[in-house]
């Protein structure tokens, strides 16, 4: 009777060994599960980072009159939109692959040259009115040297878009060569996660 | 002793060492994954800090370098500081700066995807005692993010301070 027992305990002690082993096994998993989740997280946003740096140091799309920041060229950002996947592969061989980027130009002052500040009202009337009609205009496209300057959206590698890509935007200058001004804009990258 | 008595104290001991194996394994692989769960944290706490601070710091040369009908904003700012010789043509600087760059801001972050933040801009100069400021005062708190630059007029320095703040 007391061998049986103490044979039972034994079983016992051996089923819970096993559940211990196999819980220990699972939370193994889920940790290296999170781990590698946060690695992955990590490296896209390196990823992102580098190409950061990498458009705001690339002569190919920056103007060389402007040492501090993004102040991206126009005329060059529409050369290279406008070869397509070439442009593209032009870009990667310098930054990568892997990639999507657009910049937008935010706002242009172009038109509102007649506006001065007389401190009244209609200010901010006139401004909005200057706003709404030039966000029209530059929502266009740039895909060809026909659209420019009436554009305002330079895209690149669009092949590599897909719906799994984290994004970056930040703040742009862009040279609007045609006017030899300096326009705000935004520079969105976008990376695929794995 | 008798041999069942033996082989029960073995089992008992052996079953007890197993245990006391099996708790420290558990024990530490609990503590590990507890402190490895706030390092991670801080790892993205830390990089949303360092995206944070360059979004900032680009945003303020965005805003600087950018040209308006009163000529380029940060000689809008000179002028609105230091009055209206520094700014270009027949503007009134400050007003121009107070109602214009508002709408600015509000584009930018909208256009950023970031609607949420809110912001301070303040221009101040070490031999005028007074500072002009735009923007939300409690954008300047614990936990903003913040970016300055230097220009100056006529031999005065003008500061251009950002404080970038979650509302």
């Amino acid at each position: 009777m007391k061998l049986q027992s103490g044979l039972m305990e034994y079983l016992i002690f051996i089923v819970i060994v096993m559940a211990l082993i196999f819980a220990i096994v699972i939370f193994i998993f889920v940790w290296q599960f999170f781990s590698l989740g946060g690695e992955q997280a990590q490296l896209t946003d390196k990823k992102l980072d580098y190409l950061l740096d990498a458009f705001v140091e690339s002569p190919v799309i920056n103007n060389p009159n402007y040492q501090r920041g993004l102040v991206f060229d126009d005329s060059k950002l529409t050369a290279i939109a406008s070869l397509g996947p070439e442009g593209c592969q032009m870009l990667e061989s310098s930054m990568g692959s892997g990639w999507y980027a657009e910049v937008n130009i935010s706002m242009i002052f172009d038109q509102c040259e007649n506006i001065r500040d007389d401190g009244g009202s209609w200010w901010q009337v006139r401004y909005r009115d200057c706003v709404n009609d030039l966000s029209g205009k530059y929502t266009r496209a740039c895909t060809s040297a026909n659209d420019y300057p009436n554009c305002g959206v330079w895209k690149f590698c669009v092949q590599n878009r897909d719906e799994k890509m984290k994004y970056i935007t930040m703040p742009v200058n862009i040279y609007r060569k045609m006017n030899n001004t300096v326009v705000m804009g935004t520079l969105k990258i976008g990376v695929s996660v794995q | 002793m008798s041999r069942e008595g033996k082989e029960n104290s073995r089992l008992k001991s052996q079953s007890s060492t197993i245990a006391i194996v099996l708790g420290v394994v558990v024990f530490v692989g609990i503590v590990m994954f507890m402190l490895t769960m706030p390092l991670s944290e801080q790892n993205l706490k830390q990089a949303e800090a360092l995206h944070m601070n360059r979004f900032t710091s680009n945003l303020l040369i965005s805003l600087t370098n950018m040209d308006t009908e009163c000529g380029k904003m940060s000689d809008v700012m000179k002028g609105a500081y230091f009055g209206n010789p520094a700014c270009t043509g027949r503007c009134n600087c400050i007003t121009f700066f107070k109602k214009r760059v508002p709408g600015y801001m509000s584009v930018i972050l909208n256009e950023t995807g970031y609607t949420n933040l809110k912001y301070l801009i303040v221009l101040k100069s070490d031999q005028h005692a007074e500072n002009i400021e735009l923007g939300d005062s409690t954008a300047n708190s614990k936990g903003s993010w913040e970016a300055n630059t230097r220009t100056s007029w006529r031999g005065s320095d003008l500061e251009i301070k950002i404080y970038i703040a979650e509302s």
